[in-house]
């Protein structure tokens, strides 16, 4: 497939925080939307259609939450759709915008919104509604023994062990200690995570990403009005989407059908958006990755479906200092990445501005010196959809 | 603007609507729908390319409705996408896909059981804001009435339908609530049998105006003649004055019978000859889907010389989101 290019000029996003009492929902939304504007350079006027991300109502409150907002948004009288693929809505978004762009009916995009889900009283009680109620919601399952499930089987089918993930809280939150809007600011020590509460073993606290609140906007524009604009925006040069299987009891067991230690579905989409890209040796031709990994067991094989270490093999490259700032190959989540910052309609959405960011130049602190070609990457369900992306700063061959 | 693009056909229709369906869950209606639509075109779902539904976690009672959904749609292993803002605009994204090059086809889903759901009014009420539409216990048939009462006080006739609901609906106005899931398959002219296709698209144009009911005008349709006014700048030959026949999801026979006076259309234009929205089972949610795959199946029953439907929906309370979407029996006429 070729490609239509699609550029990025606006990136806002606000200071992640646990609670904000200061704003209604859609003023906060407001301020996303505002922000990328600003970033962009253009007023709501200038924008063509809303594509609007919330992932479940049921976190805000509020049903059909995307109809509260339209006017906060300032898409009263645009083309406005929302999307909801779960975790990975933020992205799955900025790839529908793309969509609206490619098409040929719009020049303009703008996708903005935000999350608060720690104003729900239990956003895991929530979250295990998600299952089916038959049968594997009265496990009980929620994301953080789901993924607990995940990490296990890593550690068993890899020999990998707690210190392995602590590696990756270590790292993200150094990174995070650099991102002035990261949730998630202070450094901790392998000892410190380690010695965190247990959640469900072997995941910890100090492996868990935060219940955050805040919001984030993205403008896309056609090249054709880059061009007529004299526009430098970062590129969208290739982008994947893939789903799973929903029944976690599909990928456990002698007839799985896909191994709950890997993301084999995502590293699916990872390779239809380096293929579109001209991306054939990701470590050597990727600077910067913004990968959606809410708990550190999670980031060990995402590392692994983009291509950046072979199976089992991320924990090794870590304990190196591979993937951190300053450090060798490819650096993953510079801005700390979702273990430090989980908005959950805008987690993904932050991945891929994070990315833009990095490949124009622009992401003070935790800069990846040189950064030209990004990858980003979200999760929506029970690691279930996946959405990837690669960017860049030109249009030339990657 | 769209010349260069290529032609989008919808090769692929099945509808499921019933008032209330006990013995299969939601799931299984889905999956009867996309299996049923693959079958009549000799396909599975290995041979789709990317799959866009459209639900309602509310209404569904899912937390994530795409989760349970996305296996029996077919999506497994494929790009599957849920546009939650109504099952129309799932219908528009899957157009937009095609026409921005993702692939061959796609298979388009929308539905909603709220036979399923031990309180559909109470999923309506938690779709309002909890500051003062939430407190007044606001929901689409009370949108309705006010939407309704403003057009009757503008000199409307009210209608002789009993029982009323809510001034001046009465039974016969309101649309009949059920249990729906559609699919249809698009395609991309060059990767189907030409003669396959059941209708062309010929654009679509879709918007959502203000949240507030105050601050709108609820029966000057401002949503819906912004979207004609999308697809008549860009596809000037799609506008109503070409159209043959309409099919409306109107949120009331009131609103049915003030759109297609509202709208510039040609004498003799067939309106909702598929059915009164008291007599077709559907939910607000999946509505407008529903009218326009009635648009779809229209076009082989078309008079002669008669060649173009547009299907029209509204989501939200009171026509706050419309989209349109036009079709046609042969393509670009």
């Amino acid at each position: 497939m070729t490609l239509v290019n699609v550029g990025i000029i606006g990136f806002g996003q606000s200071k992640f925080v646990r609670t904000r009492v200061d704003v209604t929902f859609p003023e906060l939304v407001r301020e996303g939307a505002i922000m990328a504007l600003e970033d962009a350079g253009i007023s709501i006027d200038d924008v063509d259609a809303v594509v609007y991300p919330l992932a479940p109502d049921a976190l805000i409150g509020v049903g059909n939450g995307e109809r509260w907002v339209i006017d906060a948004l300032g898409a009263v009288g645009k083309p406005f759709m929302r999307v909801n693929n779960g975790g990975a809505t933020g992205m799955s978004a900025v790839l529908t915008a793309w969509t609206h762009i490619a098409s040929g009916l719009f020049d303009v995009v703008l996708v903005a919104g935000a999350d608060r889900v720690s104003e729900s009283s239990s956003a895991q009680s929530v979250l295990n509604k998600m299952w089916d109620v038959g049968y594997e919601r009265a496990m009980p399952l929620n994301t953080i023994t789901m993924l607990a499930l995940s990490a296990q089987r890593y550690m068993h089918l890899y020999n990998s062990d707690e210190t392995d993930m602590a590696m990756v809280s270590v790292k993200n939150r150094y990174h995070a200690s650099l991102n002035p809007n990261a949730h998630l600011q202070t450094t901790v020590t392998i000892e410190e995570v380690l010695a965190s509460r247990t959640l469900a073993w072997p995941l910890k606290l100090m492996d868990a990403c935060p219940a955050s609140t805040g919001a984030a906007g993205l403008v896309l524009v056609s090249e054709r009005y880059a061009k007529k604009n004299s526009l430098k925006p970062a590129w969208i040069r290739g982008l994947g989407q893939n789903s799973e299987t929903y029944w976690m009891g599909n990928r456990v067991g002698p007839k799985a059908i896909g191994d709950h230690a890997d993301a084999d579905a995502l590293a699916v989409a990872f390779q239809l958006a380096y293929d579109q890209a001209g991306v054939s040796n990701p470590r050597e031709q990727i600077d910067v990755a913004e990968i959606y990994a809410p708990f550190s067991s999670v980031e060990l094989h995402v590392i692994e479906a983009a291509g950046l270490a072979d199976k089992g093999k991320s924990p090794a490259g870590l304990a190196k200092g591979d993937f951190t700032l300053g450090g060798n190959g490819v650096t993953v989540n510079p801005s700390g990445g979702t273990q430090c910052t989980n908005p959950i309609a805008v987690t993904g959405l932050v991945r891929v501005g994070e990315a833009v960011n990095q490949v124009l130049g622009r992401a003070g602190a935790h800069q990846v010196d040189g950064a030209r070609v990004a990858i980003a990457s979200a999760i929506g369900g029970d690691h279930q959809f996946y959405s990837t992306m690669v960017i860049c700063s030109d249009l030339e061959e990657i | 603007m769209m010349g260069n693009k290529p032609g989008v056909a919808v090769v692929a229709s099945v509808t499921i609507a019933v008032a209330s369906e006990s013995t299969k869950s939601l799931e299984e209606m889905i999956f009867e729908a996309s299996n049923s639509a693959l079958n009549s075109l000799g396909l599975t779902a290995m041979d789709i390319d990317s799959f866009v539904l459209g639900g309602n976690d509310q209404i569904d009672g899912r937390v994530i409705s795409i989760m349970p959904s996305t296996g029996p749609a077919g999506g497994v292993g494929k790009d599957t996408t849920m546009i939650a803002s109504s099952a129309d605009h799932a219908l528009i994204y899957g157009y937009l896909r095609l026409l921005a090059g993702q692939g061959k086809n796609v298979l388009v889903m929308g539905w909603a059981k709220p036979s399923e759901s031990v309180d559909p009014d109470r999923a309506e009420l938690m779709s309002c804001e909890p500051f003062l539409l939430r407190q007044i216990g606001m929901n689409n048939t009370i949108a309705a009435a006010l939407q309704a009462s403003k057009l009757v006080s503008q000199g409307l006739e009210t209608s002789n339908s009993t029982g009323k609901f809510a001034w001046p609906l009465g039974d016969r106005d309101l649309p009949a609530r059920g249990d729906s899931v559609y699919a249809l398959v698009l395609a991309v002219e060059g990767s189907f049998t030409p003669g396959e296709e059941i209708a062309w698209i010929e654009d679509a144009g879709w918007t959502t105006m203000s949240y507030e009911l105050g601050s709108r005008d609820l029966i000057d349709f401002s949503a819906l003649k912004i979207a004609i006014e999308q697809i008549s700048n860009r596809t000037p030959h799609a506008s109503p004055k070409n159209w043959d026949a309409i099919e409306i999801a109107g949120d009331s026979e009131f609103t049915v019978r003030s759109v297609s006076r509202e709208i510039e259309l040609k004498p003799g234009v067939e309106i909702n000859k598929s059915g009164a929205l008291a007599d077709l089972p559907t939910s607000p949610f999946v509505s407008g889907l529903a009218r326009m795959v009635m648009a779809i199946n229209r076009i082989k029953h078309l008079p002669a010389g008669a060649n173009m439907v547009a299907g029209i929906g509204f989501n939200g309370f009171a026509g706050q989101g419309a989209a349109v979407v036009v079709f046609s029996g042969s393509k670009g006429e």
